[in-house]
C-alpha cells in the first residue's frame, strides 16, 4: 500500500514534504488535503482520487510567498525537517482564521514537533 | 584535534573553504561564510564552501560539541585572510586593503578583489593554504584518560525557570524561562538565540517529560508516541539574552553555544519544583509519580509499596536519605501535599 507521502516524495519529486516519524506523531509530513491539514504518511493513496492536496511546494509557488518570507526573516527555522508541516499548519490556520490569538496559534500548532529552534516563538512569527 | 582547514584559489578568482563541517541545522552553513567574507574583506559571492564530502575535504574533526564556530571558524578566518594576502602581496602598491570585494587603495577603490585573484591563479596557478588548529601550551588533554582542558574557554550561562504545580497531581508546567549566555560574540545574533531557544525547550523537557527507558539493554520507549518531547503547548516563553565579551580566541570573539543551552535549564526547573512543593527534587524527569513518591505523603508509599528518594512514609519534614537535607517547607505546604 503506497502512502501519500511516498507517492509525492518518491513518485513526484517534491521533496519539500518530509518524513520524521513515519506513524503521525510529529507532523513533518502534513499537507493540505482538501484544505484540510493531514498528516501524508497516515494516508493511503487510493483514499486522495478526486482530492486536492496541497504540498509546501504548491503554496510556496502561490499566495504563501510573503508569509514564507516573514517565516524565513524571523528565524522561525533551524534545521528544516519539522518546517514544512509547521508552514502548511500555520498556514492553513491562517486561510481560517486570519487573525489567531496565541492560544489558538499555540493549539493549531501542537500536533507539529520540533527539537532545535525552540517552537516557542513561532506564534509571535 | 588538529582540525585542518583550507582554502583555495579557483580559477574564476573565488576563494574555496573545505573543512569537513556539518549544517545538521545549527547554522554553520550561515555562519562559516560570514566569518570568511569579513576575515577576508571579500563579497558576497567571492567565497564558496565545499560540500562536507570526505572525499574532498581534509578531517577538521566531527560536527560536535561546541567546536564548530569556535574551533574551525577561527581557522577558516586565518586561513582565508592569509590566503588574501598571498593573492594581494604581488601587486605593487602601497598601503592595499581589501573590503567588501575591492582592493582600496590610499585614493579609494582600484579593482575587484575577484579580477586580481583571477590574475593571480592565470600568471602563479592554484594557491592553496591549510591551516590546523593549535590549542594554546597551557591547554592540555590526556586522550587515554579523557582528563584535562578539552577547550581552551567556555561560554558561559544562568537560567531561571518559573513553574506551576498543580497540588493535586504534582503535574508541573514549565510557564517562564530566561536563559542568560555569555557566548563572547555571537556571529548570527538570530541563530545563536534559535540555539539557546532549543536548547532551552530541550532542557525543561528533560527536567519535567523525557525518559529513556531500558529494558534487558533495549529500549522500552522508542519512539515519539512513548518518548514524550515538549509540543508547543508545553513551551513557556523563553527570553534569551546575549552577552558579548569578544574573546581573543574565537573567531570575531565568538566563544562555541552548542550545548551550553541544555545545561542550566533542567537543574533551575528541578529547584524551581522544589521550591513550589518542598519536595526534594534528586531526579529527573520530576514526573508527578517521582514526586508523589518523594514527598514524605504515605499516599506515594501506600500506592508504589516502597519509599521514594525523600524518604517516603517516614512523616513529614523526614530528611532526604541521600543528602540529608531536610524537606524544605514550602508556603504552600498543606494545600500541595497530597
Amino acid at each position: 500500500m503506497e502512502r501519500l507521502l511516498d507517492v509525492l516524495r518518491e513518485g513526484l519529486g517534491l521533496t519539500g514534504t518530509k518524513e520524521g516519524c513515519g506513524e503521525g506523531e510529529c507532523g513533518a509530513c502534513t499537507v493540505l488535503i482538501d484544505g484540510e491539514p493531514t498528516l501524508s504518511c497516515l494516508v493511503p493513496l487510493f483514499q486522495c482520487e478526486g482530492r486536492r492536496i496541497e504540498t509546501v511546494e504548491g503554496i510556496a509557488a502561490g499566495p504563501a510567498r510573503d508569509f514564507l518570507e516573514r517565516f524565513v526573516a524571523t528565524g522561525g527555522v533551524q534545521c528544516g525537517a519539522c518546517t514544512p508541516g509547521i508552514v502548511i499548519t500555520a498556514w492553513a490556520l491562517l486561510q481560517r482564521n486570519p487573525a489567531p490569538s496565541r492560544e489558538e496559534a499555540r493549539e493549531a500548532l501542537a500536533g507539529n514537533l520540533c527539537r532545535c529552534t525552540g517552537i516557542c516563538g513561532e506564534p509571535d512569527r | 584535534m588538529k582540525s585542518p582547514v583550507t582554502a583555495r584559489l579557483r580559477a574564476d578568482g573565488r576563494i574555496e573553504v573545505l573543512t569537513a563541517m556539518t549544517d545538521m541545522g545549527q547554522g554553520c552553513a550561515a555562519v562559516f561564510p560570514q566569518i570568511a567574507r569579513a576575515a577576508g574583506g571579500l563579497g558576497e559571492d567571492d567565497v564558496v564552501f565545499a560540500e562536507p564530502d570526505t572525499g574532498d575535504v581534509p578531517d577538521s574533526g566531527p560536527t560536535v560539541a561546541s567546536r564548530t564556530t569556535m574551533i574551525v571558524g577561527n581557522l577558516i578566518a586565518r586561513t582565508v585572510a592569509e590566503l588574501r594576502d598571498s593573492i594581494l602581496d604581488p601587486i605593487v602598491g602601497e598601503g592595499l586593503s581589501v573590503s567588501d570585494g575591492w582592493i582600496v587603495g590610499p585614493a579609494g577603490p582600484v579593482e575587484p578583489f575577484r579580477d586580481a585573484a583571477r590574475r593571480h591563479f592565470e600568471t602563479a596557478g592554484p594557491l592553496e593554504i591549510t591551516h590546523r588548529h593549535e590549542p594554546p601550551e597551557w591547554q592540555t588533554f590526556d586522550e587515554s584518560t579523557y582528563q584535562g582542558a578539552a577547550y581552551p574557554t567556555y561560554a558561559w550561562g544562568a537560567d531561571v525557570v518559573e513553574v506551576e504545580v498543580d497540588p493535586d497531581t504534582l503535574a508541573a508546567r514549565p510557564v517562564a524561562a530566561t536563559a542568560v549566555c555569555e557566548v563572547g560574540r555571537a556571529i548570527h545574533p538570530t541563530l545563536c538565540k534559535g540555539q539557546i531557544e532549543g536548547g532551552t525547550l530541550q532542557a525543561l523537557g528533560w527536567a519535567l517529560l523525557e525518559e529513556v527507558k531500558l529494558q534487558d539493554g533495549r529500549y522500552l520507549n522508542d519512539r515519539l508516541a512513548t518518548y514524550i518531547i515538549p509540543t508547543i503547548k508545553d513551551s513557556p516563553r523563553i527570553d534569551v539574552h546575549l552577552l558579548e565579551r569578544a574573546w581573543k580566541g574565537g573567531p570575531f570573539g565568538a566563544k562555541g553555544v552548542g550545548e551550553l543551552p541544555m545545561d542550566g535549564g533542567a537543574p533551575a526547573t528541578a529547584q524551581a519544583v522544589e521550591n513550589a512543593t518542598g519536595i526534594p527534587v534528586e531526579e529527573i524527569p520530576a514526573t508527578p509519580e517521582k514526586l508523589l513518591l518523594a514527598s514524605s505523603s504515605p499516599v506515594g508509599a501506600a500506592l508504589c509499596g516502597r519509599a521514594g528518594w525523600g524518604g517516603g512514609a517516614n512523616g513529614k519534614n523526614a530528611a532526604s536519605e541521600k543528602t540529608g537535607r531536610p524537606h524544605r517547607a514550602a508556603p504552600t505546604e498543606n494545600e500541595v501535599l497530597p
